[in-house]
């Protein structure tokens, strides 16, 4: 290799270099950070076992989901009638619909989380004592 | 033919086929299923759209028993009975495993199967992170649960029912109940390739640096030596062209 082929090979490695560390120091993996910039703020919720900050969104819940999956890869995610819920390494993110068309999208910490969701993950993302109840069926004031 | 009428046709068949044929070793857990069916009823208690799953095994491989897994707002292993149901939605599942001897890979399809004028879509189910592929996994119940479970949200969103709303949990979880470990790290999960590309950067400076240290030794080492010899004859300077100096 000539010295000015390897003088640019150099630059070019060094570049990337400089790129991978760049992106390894913005590429965000906060899924608060994620919600926080692209809903609305609404509120902020205490529980018994901590707080939500809860956000807005004007799409349904499967789509508001699908972005915020999007942008950020759950470890987890379960979906149920009354909502979808995805699971990151601290946190979890509870999106339900509103009831005007759009979503209420929960950012929970593990605690308050696995106690505010209990009853759509309990048993899938932790250990649950609820289940073993024999079917009821449906029909009026059949709802749990 | 595509892939959802195929799945379609493959549990039609199957469900008239094989009218009592259950699976062995079933997908969900008698526990999973009687929750699922517990679910669907109560979300068809509020919209009035019945539910169903319907799964049809074909298992060639000697492993497992082929056969339908069924259940519905009726009850687990209760097919949905469509004539009874003004409007209906259901997933519709095709597993299909392979002998050893087979050229083809296992394989699955899903459908959805409903009356709605604005049904459930696949794609919808796709974008919520499920795919057919998942019933061949190690989350295959949990996948039949989750796209099952999603069909009252899924006709709710598009305008068919009222949405079921959300319930927090007011009662204190039991102490004996706690999280799993967790999924891990989200930066690794997202962003695996940085270390990689980080790696082969760094690996890639450090070659040329090592390369150009090599080559810089050689070439000081080879100096003296060219300069010790003879120096080199000067090339003989070519007469100018006669012809050249003509025709200017």
């Amino acid at each position: 290799m000539t010295l000015p082929r390897r003088a640019k090979a150099l630059r070019l490695a060094l570049l990337a270099c400089l790129l991978a560390l760049s992106a390894g120091g913005c590429a965000s993996a906060s899924v608060r950070d994620s919600v926080a910039s692209n809903y609305k703020f609404e509120r902020e919720e205490r529980g018994r076992d901590g707080r939500s900050l809860v956000y807005s969104s004007p799409r349904p819940p499967t789509r508001t989901a699908a972005e915020i999956g999007g942008r950020l890869s759950p470890g987890e995610r379960r979906v149920t009638q009354s909502g979808v819920f995805l699971r990151y390494a601290r946190d979890y993110v509870g999106v339900v619909p509103d009831g005007r068309g759009g979503s209420r999208i929960f950012v929970d910490d593990e605690r308050r989380g696995y106690g505010h969701f209990y009853p759509f993950i309990g048993g899938y993302w932790g250990s649950y004592s609820g289940r073993g109840e024999s079917f009821r069926g449906g029909g009026p004031g059949t709802r749990k | 033919m595509s892939v959802p009428a195929r799945a379609l046709l493959l549990a039609v068949l199957a469900l008239l086929l094989l009218p009592g044929a259950s699976l062995a070793a079933p997908l969900l857990e008698e526990p999973d299923a009687v929750e699922l069916a517990q679910d669907l009823a109560d979300a068809t208690a509020e919209q009035q759209v019945c539910y169903g799953w319907e799964v049809t095994v074909d298992d060639q491989s000697g492993e497992g028993a082929s056969g339908v897994e069924a259940g519905s707002s009726a009850g687990p292993g209760v097919p949905l009975d469509r004539a009874s149901c003004p409007k209906y939605a259901v997933l519709q599942g095709g597993v299909s495993y392979t002998s050893e001897s087979s050229e083809s890979e296992d394989s699955a399809e899903i459908a959805i199967d409903s009356n709605l004028a604005r049904p459930p879509t696949v794609a919808q189910i796709e974008s919520l992170g499920y795919s057919a592929d998942d019933l061949l996994g190690d989350i295959d119940d949990q996948a039949v649960i989750d796209m099952t479970g999603a069909l009252p949200l899924l006709v709710a969103e598009a305008g068919e029912a009222p949405y079921i709303p959300f319930e927090e949990s007011t009662e204190p979880v039991p102490a004996s109940d706690q999280p799993n470990a967790g999924p891990g790290s989200d930066w690794l999960r997202n962003y695996w390739w940085l270390p990689l590309l980080g790696l082969a950067a760094v690996g890639g400076v450090g070659y040329l640096v090592v390369k150009g240290v090599m080559s810089r030794g050689a070439g000081s080492s080879s100096g003296p030596r060219a300069s010790s010899g003879p120096p080199p004859s000067p090339q003989p300077q070519r007469p100018p062209d006669p012809q050249q100096g003509a025709s200017a």
